[in-house]
């Protein structure tokens, strides 16, 4: 280990953001993701800076149209919040997806953006919920809409000296609904081998798909938003056909990787499955017969 | 490197220490406390082994940074009971054989404890769930699980 | 005083263990306990290999000890030269002289202050190397021109043990290609007249089944403390190990001192599975506690237990089968290939077991077989739970339920028509005398489910027609197996126990028997408690050493039987004392007085007498009051020709697991709902142990079936940590049940026989069976993952 490591663990933001303004620091707040690497990495994180003394970042919230969800709240306040059960029980599905208990005790929604792994299991939920990321710096204070920040495995559009601060959903218009759907490769403590977020709003009216949103997770080197499928089905007709092709369209555009979870054939295959699935289900929450 | 003063209360006791920033609450409770009773099976927090509570929430001791655990309350197998005065948990750990090797085991009955501290008359499924983050590769958790689902029908594990 | 035997009672081991005060090897050294204070202690970490196949040139480890905090690093040049070590045939280098092997070996040794210096220290070693071509399967391995990967153990025929008819090859042999020297050891198996076989069959079967490298991840990862005392030579060793006495001889061995001078003490072990026969950091401590002067520790990452001890082995299977119309199997030829690794290990026993078990439960009048295990660059493999026998199993009742499913035949109809009965006669011509309910275990284990055998595998529609949706399918499957019990194949095999009453009236056995979990320790005492008619806790069990005698290793399922019947012959023994001295004393012979609860009882006028009373008597007459036990039975070698021995294990174990699982046909998804277990073990010394050890087997043997496989490609391993090598979690597991089928042995104490192996083994077939019946495709490489399973489901439709 570094021998000027030094550790911080400021009481707000501001005093946060202040310390990485001239230094090499690392935000470091549940570890579950930072301190896998302990055997081998520590050495590179160089200063870190704790925040889970930061009460400003911990707790979800309703102002006006827009839910809160601070970058600090840990996927289990997800998981218990009646506020996000009620609004968004995709994202809530997607937090308890997360590893284990232990692991959504500590593990931090900002967290698990700021990692930028392929296979978050919150991401996509909060990309098709249509999230913006609130970005803090000595300098200045900037959104940015979540899908757009992410370049390749591990790295993201965010400064060095940005912090994550706040992450905003509209909140969902009657006639809409969501669906996360993962296929891990057990029942607890997996890593995604692939997963599926989709939202859609439907026109009961026309019964036509008015808008949608769909997401996957471990398909790509970052979070997969479906566009062609997505432009495919809006003002398609609500019935199983145009599902199933909406799905065929998500299979057809991804380029999958084989890693040690499963093989890029596999994840074709299943992509289609639980595009399909996530569909199917937000549309039974709406009571649509299919 | 300079050290990091944190006050932490372990087992209701207080202590103080100056601590290197990168020294894991599992190394602090473990190798300066001497608190043996908490595992590290993997270092990685896929095992549970290294589980304890931590300000009424399981953790896994080995993610959690020394500093971190400033002003924290943490509960290890060691302040729950001992041979003398076991906790109805340990007590039906024993009973119902949900031992084996008892490395899990530390863990697991601090997992289980935490579920039933919020959850006092959990079914079959949240046991499951419960415990999921702690990894056993002895007992097919069948009798974890009757051990937990025992002492929950008893009124809990107060 | 109740029966002792058959009823629950606690683990001797167990308040220790749910209170956090079981000391495993990594919490020792901290506070004094062993005779020194934590500061004095060093802690180690070793240099493993940069590349699985590659001559090292030069290891320059002068950065690493300018580092401040190193005490010491050592490569092989810097020491003594060093034996080989091997669990059973000793290739693998204490620390590396020529070239590595697979990526666990060991090129140099650091002791440091603290573990952490220790760790940066290894990242300022140099090493020089050249790349060698690097051998990735048995495939490769045989192949005329692979790579030599252990050149000193060339054999132009190799047999376990390695004998004077295997001929070292001659340098112009190796030049000429004349010797596999990749072959690390073959067996042969005959029985009847294989070609009489296939022309009684009226069907042959040929089929082909691989295993994957599996890895025991028992929770503790491997650690340890060593202290040397230079005046007397004597080095301590606190690491846990499956045989003590072993361990003794190997550090011996590879240090070249006398194996009294090594003193190994058992700390509590955090489970084995096999992993723990093997030396580990066992030789690496003793030496640096000797180059030191100081006491030191040394503990593994998981990364590292994973790359650097064994695995099970990947087996191949060539299954050749005949059988009748109406069922009757006729012959049985196998081909089985297993993949060593770097360096051997117990390959040469572990893939032969996996021959002389390649037909499971059942009779066949001619059996063929002939076993290979090839070296590799791979991490070596060498026991896992079942060790080879796990394999077959999956081979075997793969191919019974293929040929059941062609000729028509149930599942469980077909098994019973064939299963073993007392009378028939094992693939070594071994002739089963007691002991063999192989057709209670199937019928109790299929009824259990829910079914009669001629049911089980129909109805599939009714099976499904409770899943959430038409996409999902639900099936049956049953796994039958065999197990052989002990070392057998004429090893010497025994157990030692040795008991003892003190002045306080209680009862200490001593056992250097390992308890891994499974409660070996519980067991040997409730089988004193019995003869002594005692309550189990009145018995003493202090922590194994090998100052205590050999007990044997708790492997090969053999520690009920040897130990238990070692702690039974010495409680028997100390009954003997016991009486002899009330007889001396009060002129007292049994049946004038009964012994119980730890009291001598005389009918009549007589006062009772109190062990502890006893045992001060003892002491005034200059005698303790003690006894030992000892259990070796006979075994006998198979002959190198044709596998044949007619005693070849002290007993076996049956069990049958019937399995429901269900299928998601679009994901590949397999959920394992329900096993009903079914086990003849003879007598049930525990119950509640049986049933916790079932249900621990059946989760292991659902890791090997559905999802656990260590991925080494080109020699490194690409899973080495526990989110990449998938256990069954709580939220995995089915329901299980456990029926014990009680068919009393006649070697084992109050007839038991072990369990710890077999019941791991009849699920993995189960669940592969299962699927077949839910979804009409078989898998035949393991383990049977989504993408498997789907490929076999997209295959079976374009056809």
């Amino acid at each position: 280990m570094v021998e000027d490591m030094d550790f911080y663990r400021p009481n707000t933001i501001s005093e946060a953001v202040e310390l990485a303004s001239d230094k090499e620091v690392t935000f470091f707040a549940g570890g579950t993701d930072l301190m896998v690497h302990y055997y081998e990495q520590l050495d590179d994180l160089g200063d870190i800076v704790d925040l889970t003394a930061i009460a400003e970042l911990d707790g979800i919230r309703q102002e006006n149209d827009l839910l809160h969800i601070g970058a600090g709240t840990t996927h289990q306040t997800i998981v218990n919040s009646d506020l996000l059960a009620a609004d968004l029980p995709w994202l809530v599905q997607s937090a308890k997806e997360v590893g284990s208990p232990q692991i959504r005790n500590r593990g931090t929604i900002g967290g698990n953006i700021g990692n930028a792994s392929p296979a978050a299991d919150t991401v996509p939920a909060l990309i098709v919920s249509d999230a913006t990321i609130e970005l803090v710096s000595v300098d200045q204070k900037r959104e940015e809409s979540l899908s757009d920040i992410f370049v390749s495995p591990g790295k993201t559009t965010i400064a060095r000296d940005e912090l994550i601060t706040d992450i905003k959903i509209p909140v969902v218009s009657d006639n809409a609904a969501g669906s996360f759907q993962k296929i891990g490769k057990r029942n607890a403590l997996a890593i995604a081998v692939i997963n599926c977020a989709v939202f859609v709003k439907i026109d009961c009216e026309e019964d036509n798909f008015k808008e949608v949103r769909i997401c996957l997770g471990s398909v790509a080197p970052v979070p997969y938003k479906a566009v062609a499928a997505e432009n495919f089905l809006v003002g398609k007709e609500i019935n199983l056909d145009n599902i199933t092709e909406a799905a065929k369209i998500v299979q057809e555009q991804i380029d999958p990787i084989d890693d040690i979870r499963g093989t890029a054939e596999y994840r074709d295959d299943v992509a289609e499955v639980i595009v399909k699935r996530a569909i199917c289900d937000a549309l039974e929450q709406l009571e649509v017969e299919l | 490197m300079s050290k990091v003063p944190i006050t932490l209360t372990v087992n209701n006791r207080e202590y103080s220490f100056d601590v290197e920033p990168d020294l894991r609450l599992v190394d602090l409770l473990r190798e300066k406390l001497g608190l043996m009773g908490t595992k590290e099976g993997c270092g990685e927090g896929e095992c549970g082994a290294c589980t304890v509570i931590m300000d009424g929430n399981t953790v896994h001791s080995c993610m959690v940074l020394a500093a971190q655990s400033d002003g924290s309350e943490v509960l290890t197998i060691e302040g729950l009971g001992s041979a003398d005065n076991l906790h109805p948990l340990q007590e039906a750990f024993i009973e119902h054989g949900a031992v084996q090797c008892g490395f899990c085991t530390p863990g697991m009955i601090l997992s289980a404890k935490n579920l039933l501290d919020k959850n006092p008359s959990p079914t079959e499924e949240e046991i499951k769930e419960g415990i999921s983050g702690n990894i056993c590769r002895c007992t097919g958790y069948s009798k974890i699980i009757a051990a937990i689902k025992a002492v929950a029908n008893k009124g809990g594990a107060s | 005083m109740d029966q002792v035997v058959g009823q629950q009672v606690n683990k001797v081991d167990v308040v220790d263990k749910v209170t956090g005060e079981a000391q495993f090897a990594k919490d020792l050294g901290y506070d004094g306990e062993l005779g020194f204070d934590a500061d004095e202690m060093l802690h180690l970490k070793v240099l493993r290999a940069p590349h699985p196949h590659a001559k090292i040139n030069e290891i320059d480890t002068t950065k690493a000890k300018e580092l401040s905090g190193v005490e010491m690093v050592v490569t092989a040049d810097d020491v003594r030269p060093l034996e080989n070590f091997g669990l059973i045939f000793e290739d693998q280098q204490v620390l590396v002289t020529d070239k590595t092997r697979y990526m666990g070996d060991s090129l140099a040794i650091v002791a440091a202050e603290t573990e952490k210096i220790a760790h940066k220290a290894l990242d300022l070693i140099e090493v020089d190397y050249e790349e060698l071509e690097v051998v990735t399967s048995p495939w490769e391995a045989m192949q005329s021109d692979a790579p030599i990967i252990q050149e000193d153990f060339c054999y132009t025929e190799v047999f376990y043990p390695p004998n004077d008819k295997a001929d070292q090859c001659s340098l112009d042999d190796l030049d000429n290609k004349l010797c596999n020297c990749n072959l690390h050891s073959s067996y042969n198996l005959k029985k009847g007249d294989i070609d009489t076989g296939f022309a009684e069959a009226d069907h042959i079967f040929t089929n082909e089944f691989q295993t994957q490298h599996v890895e025991q991840l028992p929770l503790e990862p491997e650690a340890g403390v060593a202290s040397y005392d230079e005046e007397s030579g004597e080095y301590t060793l606190w690491t846990p190990t499956q045989w003590l006495h072993d361990m003794q001889y190997d550090v011996a061995n590879s240090l070249d001192v006398a194996p009294e001078k090594i003193k190994v003490i058992q700390p509590t072990i955090g489970g084995a599975f096999g992993k723990r026969e093997d030396v580990s950091v066992h030789i690496h401590l003793a030496l640096m506690a000797e180059l030191t002067g100081r006491p030191v520790r040394l503990a593994y990452t998981r990364e590292e237990s994973m790359i650097t001890q064994s695995k099970r082995h990947p087996i191949n299977f060539k299954f050749k089968t005949g059988v009748t119309e109406d069922g009757k199997l006729t012959a049985w030829e196998a081909e089985v290939t297993g993949d060593v690794g770097g360096c051997a290990s117990s390959s040469c026993a572990v893939v032969h077991q996996a021959l002389y078990h390649c037909t499971g439960p059942y009779n066949v009048p001619h059996v063929k077989g002939k076993s290979y295990a090839y070296y590799t660059n791979n991490t070596y493999t060498g026991a896992m739970r079942g060790f080879g026998a796990t394999q077959a199993a999956f081979a075997y009742e793969s191919q019974i339920d293929i040929i059941a499913k062609e000729l028509g035949f149930d599942p469980a109809e077909f098994r019973l028509k064939n299963a073993y009965q007392v009378g028939s006669t094992t693939p070594n011509g071994q002739k089963l005398t007691t002991s063999v309910a192989t057709q209670d275990t199937i019928v109790e284990a299929t009824k259990n489910l829910g079914y009669e055998p001629g049911t089980l595998n129909k109805d599939n529609d009714e099976k499904s027609a409770t899943t959430e949706s038409a996409t999902k399918k639900r099936g049956t499957g049953i796994g039958t197996i065999m197990f052989g019990n002990g070392f057998g194949e004429g090893y010497p095999d025994h157990a030692y126990c040795n008991l003892k009453i003190k002045e306080d009236g209680r009862v200490v056995l001593e056992t250097a028997a390992a308890d891994v979990g499974q409660g070996v320790l519980t067991v040997a005492a409730q089988l004193v408690a019995e003869v002594l008619n005692i309550s189990v806790d009145r018995i003493e069990v202090p922590q194994a050493t090998t100052e205590m005698k050999n007990a044997g290793s708790t492997s090969a399922t053999r520690q009920t039987i040897f130990s238990g019947n070692a702690a039974k012959l010495a409680a028997e023994n100390l009954l003997g004392e016991i009486n002899n001295l009330v007889f001396l004393k009060y002129g007292l012979n049994f049946p004038e007085f009964e012994v119980s609860e730890g009291e001598i009882r005389p009918h009549g006028d007589h006062e009772n007498v109190t062990f502890g009373q006893l045992a001060k008597l003892a002491k005034e007459r200059g005698e303790e009051l003690s006894a030992e036990g000892c259990y070796f039975p006979e075994t006998i070698a198979p002959d190198e020709e044709a596998g044949q021995s007619k005693l070849n294990y002290v007993a076996y174990t049956f069990n049958t697991n019937v399995v429901e699982v269900e299928v998601d046909t679009e994901t590949g998804e397999v959920d394992v709902l329900n096993v009903q277990a079914a086990i003849d073990l003879g007598k049930a010394i525990h119950p509640q142990n049986v049933e916790g050890q079932s249900e621990g087997g059946i989760a292991m043997g659902m890791g090997m079936a559905l999802t656990e496989e260590q991925i080494i490609e080109d020699g490194i391993t690409l899973n080495p940590n526990m989110s990449g090598y998938i256990v069954p979690t709580s939220m995995d597991m089915p329901n299980i049940d456990t029926a014990m089928v009680e068919s009393g042995d006649a070697a084992g104490p109050y007839g038991a026989k072990g369990i710890g192996e077999p019941v791991m083994i009849p699920v993995v077939p189960g669940i592969i069976n299962a699927i077949e019946d839910a979804i009409g495709v078989r898998i035949k490489d393991l383990p049977a993952t989504p993408d498997k399973i789907l490929k076999a489901l997209s295959e079976k439709e374009d056809n």
